[in-house]
This record gives C-alpha cells, sequence and structure tokens, in this order.
C-alpha cells in the first residue's frame, strides 16, 4: 500500500499504540524519508502506555515547524498547536486553569530555542509542571534548511553558505540554570533510556526538558552533511553522542516546589486574608 | 444591549458607591463578569489594572500571571481560555504591538477572551503618561493577514468602563472572539463617581460546552451562527477532543490548507460579527434634526466635545454630537445624514475622520481638529467650530 493510500484508509494498524492513542485517520503523516520525528513520538506513546495514561490524562501542545505539523492533530484527546514559539505560555495558562492534567509539548529547536526561548527560560524559572520534548534537528526544516540556533558552527546550510559562524545554543544548561527539575538529553537512537525518560519527565511534578537529537536527511542531511541517506544521518548522531561531543543521558534531577501549587497557596493566602482587611467589594 | 450610558446608569442607583479610578472600573468589571484569569505586564497608563487584578484575582479563587512579555500574555490569555476560564490581559500602546501575534490566534481560532488598551502618545514609547488615541484603526486591523472583522468598544466615563468591561466579556462569549476595550490614558487614570450594582443584577454570558462523547464541530464553517458551544481543553466534550491549530482549518479543527477551507473560515470569522452588528452597536447622540455642525469623537475626547457642544449652543450655534461607543464593526448608519461634521481625536494625522468621511454623503463636509498630549480644552473646539463655519 502506498503511504497516501495509507493515510486515506480508516484502518490503517501499524502499531497497536496508534489503535490506542492516535487519531488512525490522520496517521501517517507526511513526513520525509528518514526524519526522527515518528520514531520519538512512537516513544512518548510507550511512555505513555507504561505509565497506564489515556488520551484522556494528557493535554498535547505543539508549536510552529516540521515537529509541530507532523505531530498536530495525530493523538485523540486534546491538540492544541500554539503559533511559533508560544506553546509553552499557552500550557502555563492551561495547566492553572486545569491543574489535574498532564501536559506535554512537542517543540522544534527552532520553535523553543530561538523564537520562543524567553517563555522557555521563565517556564523553567516558575517550575510550571509540563514535560517539553525538544526536537532538535539542527536547523529550520519546514522552511526548507536554514540555520538556528542549535547549528554547530561551520555547518553549511542555506542561510550559512560561508559555514556557520555563530557560537551553539546549550538548551540543556540553560533549562538547569533556569531551574528546570528534570533535565535530559537523548538521540533518537537510544530507545530504551529515551522512553524511560519521557516516563520520568511525565511523573515529574515541576519543569521537564527533553532534547533529543533527531536527523533530517532532506535539509541537514543534504546541505551540511553532504547526504541525504537516512541511515548515513542515523549514523552521524551516533557518532556525534558515542565521542562525547553530545552528552547525553538524565543531566539534572531536583525537586522544587510547582507554579501552579504555589498559585493555589496565594489563593488561600488571599482568601484568608479577606475576612480580616475585607475586599473592596463582595462578590459571590 | 444598544442602551446608552445614561440609560444603564439610570438602572443602578443602589450598589456600593467609590470615587475611583478607571483601571478599578475595569478591574471590578472584569471580576463581577466572571473574569478569573489575567496574564499581565506593567506598562503605563495600564499598571494598575494588573496591580488590582494581582490583588482581587485571588480573593475571588482566580489566578494572576504576570508574563515574561506581552507575547507570553496574549497567548496566556488564549490557553487559559480553551482551558476554560474567562480571561483577560491589559496594555498599552507599545504593548498592544505585541497582541497582534497572539490576537490572531484567539480571531482564526475563535477564542473568547478580553483585551484592554489604554491608548497613549506614540509611535514607540512617545510620552508614557500623556494621552493619545492613536489605535483607532490598529484595534480594528489588528492583525496580519485580513479576512476577520473585530468588535472594538471605548468607555468616556469611569461607571461607562465598569459596564464595558462586562459587556466585552459577555459579547466575546456570544461571538467566541477576542473583545478589545479601547480606553485612553484620561480615562484610565482619573477618577468619579462609580457605582458597582449587586452582583445579582449583573448579566454574565457563560460559557457553552457541547456534550461530553458526542461528535461535535468545533468551527461552524460556512455558517455566521453566535452562541455557539465551544470545546474546551481537558473535558473532552464534543468526542476525541480538541484540536486547535495556527494554520487555516476544517470544521474539525484539523489543519488544511486549499481555497475552499480558506473561504468557509474567512467568511464565517467575518459574517458572525457583520450579521449581528446590532448587538455590538453602541452610541450616544444629541441631535435635532436642525444642527449645522454634528462634532464626533469617541472616548475621553468626547468629554471636551460635549462641553463644547453646550457652549456653541449657549453661543446660539446649533451644533450636535455624536460619540461612539463600539468604534468596531464601524457604525456607518451614524452618519447618513448630509451636514457638516466635525471630528475631534487625540492623534494629528486623523483615523477616526477618515471612516466618517467615507460614511457622510459628502466628504468636503467632513472637518478635523486633531491634537496629541493633553485633552481638548472646549474653547479650542469651539474656535474650530467658528473656523468651519467660516470657511
Amino acid at each position: 500500500m502506498r503511504i497516501t493510500e495509507m493515510a486515506l484508509s480508516e484502518t490503517y494498524v501499524g502499531n497497536p499504540l496508534v489503535e490506542k492513542y492516535l487519531r488512525t485517520k490522520n496517521v501517517p503523516t507526511k513526513t520525509c524519508t528518514g526524519c526522527g520525528i515518528g520514531i520519538i513520538e512512537n516513544f512518548v506513546l510507550n511512555a505513555m502506555l507504561e505509565l497506564d495514561l489515556t488520551h484522556e490524562d494528557v493535554v498535547f501542545a505543539m508549536g510552529v515547524g516540521c515537529t509541530s505539523r507532523q505531530v498536530f492533530a495525530t493523538f485523540k484527546g486534546d491538540n492544541v498547536d500554539a503559533l511559533h514559539g508560544r506553546a509553552i505560555p499557552v500550557v502555563t495558562a492551561m495547566k492553572l486553569v486545569k491543574p489535574h492534567l498532564k501536559f506535554v509539548v512537542f517543540t522544534g529547536d527552532g520553535d523553543l530555542a530561538a523564537i520562543g526561548n524567553n517563555h522557555f527560560v521563565h517556564a523553567a524559572r516558575r517550575n510550571v509542571d509540563m514535560t517539553v520534548i525538544m526536537m532538535n534537528n539542527m536547523n529550520y526544516a519546514s522552511t526548507s534548511g536554514q540555520h538556528a540556533p542549535t547549528t554547530p558552527m561551520g555547518m553549511v546550510l542555506q542561510t550559512t553558505p560561508y559555514g556557520n559562524d555563530e557560537p551553539m545554543y546549550d538548551v540543556c544548561g540553560v533549562a538547569v540554570a533556569a531551574g528546570g527539575t528534570f533535565v535530559a538529553r537523548h538521540t533518537v537512537l537510544q530507545s530504551r533510556p529515551t522512553i524511560n525518560s519521557i516516563k520520568k519527565a511525565i511523573q515529574n511534578v515541576g519543569f521537564s526538558f527533553i532534547e533529543i537529537l533527531m536527523p533530517c536527511p532532506t535539509y541537514l542531511g543534504r546541505y551540511a552533511l553532504k547526504s541525504s541517506d537516512a541511515v548515513a544521518c542515523l549514523l552521524w548522531i551516533k557518532e556525534l553522542a558515542r565521542t562525547g561531543e553530545y552528552k547525553t543521558g538524565v543531566l539534572h534531577e531536583a525537586t522544587r516546589a510547582e507554579f501552579s501549587d504555589l498559585k493555589r497557596q496565594t489563593i488561600e493566602k488571599a482568601q484568608a486574608g479577606r475576612s480580616a482587611e475585607g475586599p473592596a467589594v463582595i462578590m459571590s | 444591549m444598544t442602551a446608552s450610558a445614561p440609560e444603564k446608569e439610570a438602572k443602578v442607583r443602589e450598589g456600593r458607591v467609590f470615587f475611583q479610578q478607571g483601571n478599578f472600573a475595569i478591574v471590578e468589571g472584569a471580576i463581577a463578569a466572571g473574569c478569573r484569569f489575567m496574564a499581565g505586564y506593567p506598562i503605563t497608563p495600564a499598571t494598575e489594572i494588573a496591580e488590582m487584578m494581582s490583588r482581587r484575582l485571588p480573593e475571588v479563587g482566580g489566578y494572576y500571571v504576570q508574563f515574561e512579555d506581552e507575547l507570553g500574555s496574549i497567548h496566556a490569555v488564549c490557553g487559559a481560555s480553551l482551558a476554560g476560564a474567562k480571561a483577560m490581559t491589559a496594555t498599552s500602546g507599545p504593548g498592544f504591538s505585541l497582541f497582534h501575534d497572539g490576537y490572531s490566534y484567539a480571531i482564526k481560532n475563535e477564542i473568547p477572551l478580553v483585551v484592554v488598551d489604554s491608548q497613549r502618545v506614540g509611535p514607540a514609547n512617545g510620552i508614557s503618561a500623556h494621552i493619545g488615541c492613536g489605535e483607532f484603526y490598529s484595534a480594528r486591523y489588528v492583525t496580519h493577514g485580513g479576512n476577520y472583522e473585530t468588535i472594538v468598544l471605548a468607555p468616556n466615563s469611569v461607571q461607562e468602563a465598569f459596564y464595558l468591561t462586562i459587556d466585552a466579556f459577555n459579547l466575546a462569549e456570544i461571538f467566541r472572539t477576542p473583545v478589545t476595550l479601547l480606553t485612553d490614558k484620561v480615562i484610565s487614570d482619573m477618577r468619579e463617581t462609580l457605582v458597582i450594582p449587586p452582583i445579582e443584577n449583573i448579566r454574565c454570558v457563560n460559557r457553552i460546552s457541547p456534550p461530553r462523547d458526542q461528535a461535535f464541530i468545533n468551527f461552524p464553517l460556512g455558517t455566521s451562527q453566535i452562541n455557539y458551544p465551544m470545546q474546551v481543553v481537558g473535558e473532552h466534550c464534543g468526542g476525541l477532543g480538541v484540536c486547535v491549530a495556527p494554520y487555516t482549518h476544517t470544521p474539525m479543527g484539523y489543519a488544511k490548507e486549499d481555497f475552499e477551507t480558506q473561504e468557509a473560515m474567512s467568511y464565517r470569522l467575518i459574517n458572525k460579527i457583520r450579521d449581528h452588528r446590532d448587538l455590538i452597536l453602541r452610541y450616544e447622540k444629541i441631535v435635532d434634526g436642525d444642527e449645522d455642525l454634528i462634532l464626533v469623537s469617541y472616548g475621553a475626547v468626547s468629554r471636551s466635545a460635549k462641553t463644547a457642544m453646550a457652549q456653541a449652543r449657549q453661543q446660539g450655534m446649533k451644533i450636535g454630537f455624536i460619540r461612539l461607543i463600539s468604534l468596531w464593526p464601524f457604525p456607518e448608519e451614524l452618519f447618513t445624514w448630509d451636514t457638516r461634521y466635525l471630528v475631534c481625536e487625540m492623534v494629528y494625522e486623523g483615523q477616526l475622520v477618515r471612516e466618517v468621511e467615507r460614511a457622510a454623503p459628502d466628504r468636503r463636509k467632513v472637518h478635523f481638529l486633531g491634537k496629541s498630549v493633553e485633552l481638548f480644552r472646549p474653547s479650542e473646539i469651539v474656535a474650530r467650530i467658528k473656523e468651519v463655519f467660516g470657511q
């Protein structure tokens, strides 16, 4: 069966997780051959299955870019796709209004580390209970291969014809420094450690951040690695992790008061003080 | 809903009486309307709204969050509303420019919310603590892309700021769209009598959610239906759950970038407001039918204009008065009479005057008086009236 036929078929079953968690009409998506997004989505579904979570327990949020386009509306349950870089403030507010829910944010490196960086840093500082999964393909692939803050120095892409002259952004380092309470970094080749990290991140009551390096044969492969072969990209990623140039594993774990809990404490404080001081206007 | 402010004031004489700021009235109006989430960012002259909300919202079980910037604020308000809370944010011109990002998201995805813009002198930071009303058009064309209509309300007193804030929340729910309360430095900061009626006398429109686990079309494209239910995040109402996309969407909320979907979605956003503009239209009009000139204004300027009208009438001139309370959709029907119009505005280039020129039968009879930084003295307006008559 061709991909397009599969996409139109309602009875497509490629994986038992699909039946349980996905809107079968909307999968498979239109990712390029060799893209890592599907692999990472699979990790998340596995983590949910192992944690015994249903689609009613988790709200999925996204931004703009390859990541968001491919995962949006694939999940049963709530799919909130925000504007470029803005998934985190949207989720911050939703967490206050619906504190019993778990929130998973799918974002790309451009979406989070560039345009959404300010929100990311402050959500980590506030320790808002959400799991942010940054799928790092080291470039803006949705717009066909421009350099991102996560692009290694010297790399040739569509906007760095003479080689990237900007230093690379250590996003995990910033997540730790800003106050995130679970920070991990993996590659798509490390399935079990990544699933374990996603489970820990979802269970952590606070701001969890996982960076997952994934292949982009279509743009990063073609322009920077001079090969759009998916396996070549994966081998390059594997080598980065093996040599320690790209440090993987759980980088930081901590326990700290969570944002929505603190906000509810504020409400209790305000309501306790209400009788003593008296509000400006009494409302029911 | 088209009752003018004085009629409304007459209805409520009982209630608690305050001598307070416009910003206070906006805060209490929001709380009375059921607002339980505010994302703020300090900016003169809207700062007091953030300050007072940070105290009042927790008292009523709501949340105030001060975001890292106005971009964070407007998107957080979208998130809170998607999750079922009535939500608002408040700013002035420089922050309003940053709202354009999230405002488009809220318009497209039919998310009810309220934005308060207390106008000050611009462009850029201008003069922070002085009046200027340069967001007449930018409140209408609040974001890129076109294909939408907006609802904008403008109070001219502290009491009216209270009622219009409640109206703004109600209209947002009725139309499932963001509503801008376009006030200005003078109304925000000045103090006058405010009567807050008992809560049971205030009519609030609350969110309607579709039933749980039943297939539901969240976006009725191709219709102009209002009072339409809205899927809420986390409540699994309407079957599979909410889908909200940044791209052009299908009735189910799925992203679909094609001509037919774009056309259906655009006409939904435009017609739901155009077809029910009578619910939005609000104005104050003092016209007897024999006037030689009608003063046109909105917001704080209308207070100078009204006094100027009284002074000119005392001097024997036949002067009328039109004050817009709802600015957008623009009330063309107020300007069908073929007479002279003098539009007074707190900008030098003239914005409202262009719309009046468009609506009036003879644009050569539409005149303009512009100023910035300081409100008109009534004598300045009377002098301009004489000048127009001398022409």
